[in-house]
């Protein structure tokens, strides 16, 4: 049974590699936390400093790989007694920083599609949350393979702004994950109303209401 | 309200004796019975299958009164019971319902039970004081049942009573019929070490507690007998002792032979140590009573009447955990409009699809620009954020619970929210803005979506510490030994440190800031929750443009996030 921060996680085929290199020495709160710092960071530094096309220099790229790295290890890291829940938040701030920056500093449509893309990953994160909640099963592991992941995302949409072709690269995640994730909810819900028996269960009911 | 179709089976426990003989469920209730009441309450929900145990000199009664349609079997002690429950609950392909015969509740108490797809396996419970025998204690954390009591096994200490009813769920079954069988074995073997001191001991504490005040007053009464003779219209000391010797039969001797032989607080105790997750449904304001006399069956039925239970209902339908603008400005009218799609036959799921599309409607009209379009959007919102209100209340009013309804009504709050946001950004690009505000959008969205991902995050992590394990012998009649969830924690504490110290003055500062009402309500406000957020939302667009949305929802969820965050990292050391 894997257990419910695994889920909320998110992880993509490239971080679960990393949980098969096996248990790392590192903390996982610790090297997540220094990843979203690092983001911030380059980020900020080539708003200031950097002045070539779409502001996304050397800094924002050390800072995102940094994250991204580190976001990795922290899946395969040692977790935290008690506060390892903060592990998936930071790393949902990550991803959509990234996005959203990204196609600020290249142009508005960019930023309109990133909009659009934020919101299907947006459902997508939400929806594992409330599956596992009101079915008790997260969404299908091919979902995680197709769309990429927290990880695969930032690092395809991070290629796309340097290599000038973020527009075309947003439409089409947007377009494919949205589709696949919306098609592969709704085909669970099918699924559940015909058979509720043989499906495996994710711990146990979870009774908490979020406003 | 509807019937709940299923084939739940339903074993009930005639073993109360009332004060002048026989079995109690014979007493009185209204027309009826305890017992036919509570049969036809069972069938009404459901309850395909019912069989009565009880003693075999009450077999033949209990089978007249009950009528044909009911199994019911005498059995003459604590093994032959549970060896029978476990055969019971081998057969039973559903929901299984373990109730006392005797017991008086309403309607929608049963249903509460049967009916919520939340309580898998539970029991009813009550937080009000209850002293005597006749309902167990228990002990109930975040809603599990951590705890409980029974004739031979004790808590440390209780929050809740066990009120004669237990779900056990489908998925559970084997387990409950494991556990009587293991109860039968040791039951059958003569009684483990110290469960008979276990037993007396409660009856000797809690019958001295029950009977303080009368007891004192004869006591009294003999002493000022002693000094002389008593004054005129003093109570006649026979009299006194007479009515203390009634007293203590009908509160603590017959609940106490009553309790030695009861299987159903064994089998509580006995599905927790093996780990099941029993929840706590909870009386609320509804009426539950065992009476043993025919007095108090009648001075119960009547308090019972009293009660408006759809007013409860109704009540018990609004959230106590909602935030200050719900709570204040919405629920106080939502309740009467879910009160009237519920007696015109709109689902939930309508409410929920209505609400939607109004907030898609919302969207479009913010979408325009225009000033009118945002009055109208902001107006729309609101009706929409109503709407939305009222589809959860009239799920739990009708007990229509779903599980694609539960996930239809988060999705579609969290997909209303961030298309009003698209729609506001339209809005102002239609008047001239640029790439900036999709960028506040987005970042609105994000915070947002991070804030929610605090709260799931940690409340997965509690949740876990907490199913983590109850598991423990069945033999031992108190909670040592056991490998409680606290009592993990309470290994940690040894090791305290800083942060653990900051995070306990942090909880106490917290629990006393909150002792006064306002306080608790201003608690609720800081953290922006959904109705203020929707009303932030129409308030600033409808007057200043989506830009200040943006700006207020960035800001007051800054701060909203660093307040949540600190408190609960705080809380995860303590």
């Amino acid at each position: 049974m894997t257990d419910l921060l695994t889920h909320y996680r998110d992880d993509g085929p490239l971080a679960t590699l990393f949980t098969q290199a096996g248990p790392l020495r590192f903390q996982a709160l610790a090297v997540t936390f220094v990843g979203v710092v690092a983001v911030a960071v380059g980020l900020a530094v080539d708003g200031v400093t950097f002045e070539g096309a779409g502001r996304t220099g050397p800094a924002s790229v050390l800072g995102i790989a940094a994250f991204v790295l580190l976001g990795m290890v922290g899946a395969a890291a040692r977790r935290h007694r008690r506060v390892q829940w903060l592990v998936p938040p930071m790393l949902r701030a990550g991803e959509y920083i990234i996005i959203a920056t990204l196609a600020w500093r290249t142009g508005t449509t960019e930023m309109w599609l990133a909009y659009l893309l934020l919101a299907v990953v947006a459902f997508h994160h939400y929806d594992i949350v409330y599956r596992l909640r009101h079915q008790r099963t997260a969404p299908a592991h091919l979902i995680s393979q197709l769309c990429g992941g927290w990880e695969v995302r930032t690092i395809v949409v991070t290629v796309a702004a340097l290599t000038g072709t973020l527009a075309v690269v947003l439409v089409v995640l947007a377009a494919w994950c949205g589709a696949l994730f919306v098609s592969e909810s709704m085909r669970s819900w099918v699924v559940l109303a015909f058979d509720e028996s043989k499906r495996a269960h994710v711990g146990s009911e979870i009774e908490e209401e979020e406003v | 309200m509807t019937a709940q179709p299923g084939n739940i089976t339903a074993i009930c426990l005639a073993l109360a004796e009332r004060d002048d003989g026989g079995p109690a469920c014979l007493l009185p209730a209204g027309d009826e019975l305890l017992l036919t009441r509570l049969v036809s309450q069972l069938r009404w929900h459901g309850a395909e299958r019912v069989v009565l145990l009880t003693r075999p000199e009450w077999v033949e009664a209990c089978a007249a009164a009950a009528g044909a349609g009911v199994d019911v079997e005498g059995h003459a002690d604590l093994s032959g019971m549970l060896t029978r429950i476990a055969d019971v609950v081998d057969d039973a392909t559903s929901d299984l319902l373990l109730a006392h015969a005797d017991v008086l509740t309403h309607d929608g108490v049963l249903a509460g039970m049967l009916a919520d797809p939340r309580v898998r396996s539970g029991v009813l419970s009550m937080s009000r004081m209850m002293p005597g025998l006749q309902a167990p204690r228990l002990r109930i954390s975040r809603g599990r049942v951590v705890a409980s009591e029974s004739a031979y096994h004790s808590v440390k200490s209780h929050n809740g009573y066990l009120l004669g009813i237990c779900k056990i769920g489908r998925a559970d079954l084997g387990e409950a019929a494991a556990a009587a069988r293991e109860l039968a074995g040791l039951s059958a073997a003569g009684l483990p070490d110290r469960w008979d001191d276990e037993f007396a001991g409660k009856v000797a504490d809690r019958g001295a507690r029950v009977l303080a005040d009368q007891a004192g007053t004869v006591v009294l009464a003999d002493q000022l007998a002693s000094q002389g003779p008593l004054p005129d219209g003093f109570p006649r000391l026979e009299a006194l002792r007479a009515g203390l010797a009634a007293e203590y039969r009908v509160r603590v001797a017959l609940p106490a032979e009553a309790l030695r032989d009861d299987p159903l607080p064994l089998m509580v105790v006995g599905l927790i140590r093996r780990d099941v997750m029993m929840t706590s449904a909870y009386l609320r304001e509804l009426f539950w009573d065992r009476p043993l006399s025919a007095d108090d069956a009648a001075r119960a039925y009547h308090q019972m009447a009293a009660i408006d239970e759809d007013g409860v209902l109704l009540d018990s339908a609004v959230k106590s955990t909602d935030g200050f603008f719900t709570t204040f400005f919405v629920s106080t009218y939502s309740r009467y409009l879910a009160r009237w799609a519920a007696r015109h036959g709109f689902t939930p799921n309508q409410v929920t699809s209505v609400s939607m599309l109004l907030g898609l409607l919302a969207a479009l009209a913010f979408a325009t620009g225009r000033t009118a379009g945002m009055i109208a959007g902001a107006i729309l919102l609101q009706i929409a954020f109503t709407a939305d209100c009222v589809d959860g209340q009239l799920a739990r009013y009708t007990r229509q619970f779903s599980k694609l309804g539960a996930w239809l009504d988060s999705v579609f709050d969290r997909g209303k929210e961030y298309v009003v946001y698209a729609g506001l950004a339209v809005g102002a690009v239609v008047n001239g803005a640029g790439a900036g505000i999709w960028m506040l959008a987005a970042s609105a969205l994000a915070l947002q979506t991070f804030r929610h991902y605090i709260d799931f995050s940690y409340a997965a992590q509690q949740h876990q510490a907490l199913a983590a394990s109850v598991r423990g012998s069945i033999k031992a009649p108190d909670e040592g030994g056991m490998t409680t969830w606290e009592t993990t924690v309470d290994r940690a504490d040894r090791s305290s440190s800083v942060l653990q110290r900051i995070g306990r003055s942090g909880i106490r500062t917290s629990v006393a800031f909150e002792r006064q009402p306002w306080r608790k309500w201003a608690k609720r406000i800081i953290v922006l929750p959904i109705g203020e957020r929707f009303a932030l939302i129409s308030l600033t667009a409808a007057i200043w443009g989506p830009r200040s949305t943006f700006t207020w929802l960035l800001v007051w969820g800054t701060v909203a996030a660093t307040y949540t965050a600190t408190g609960r990292v705080l809380r995860s050391f303590a």
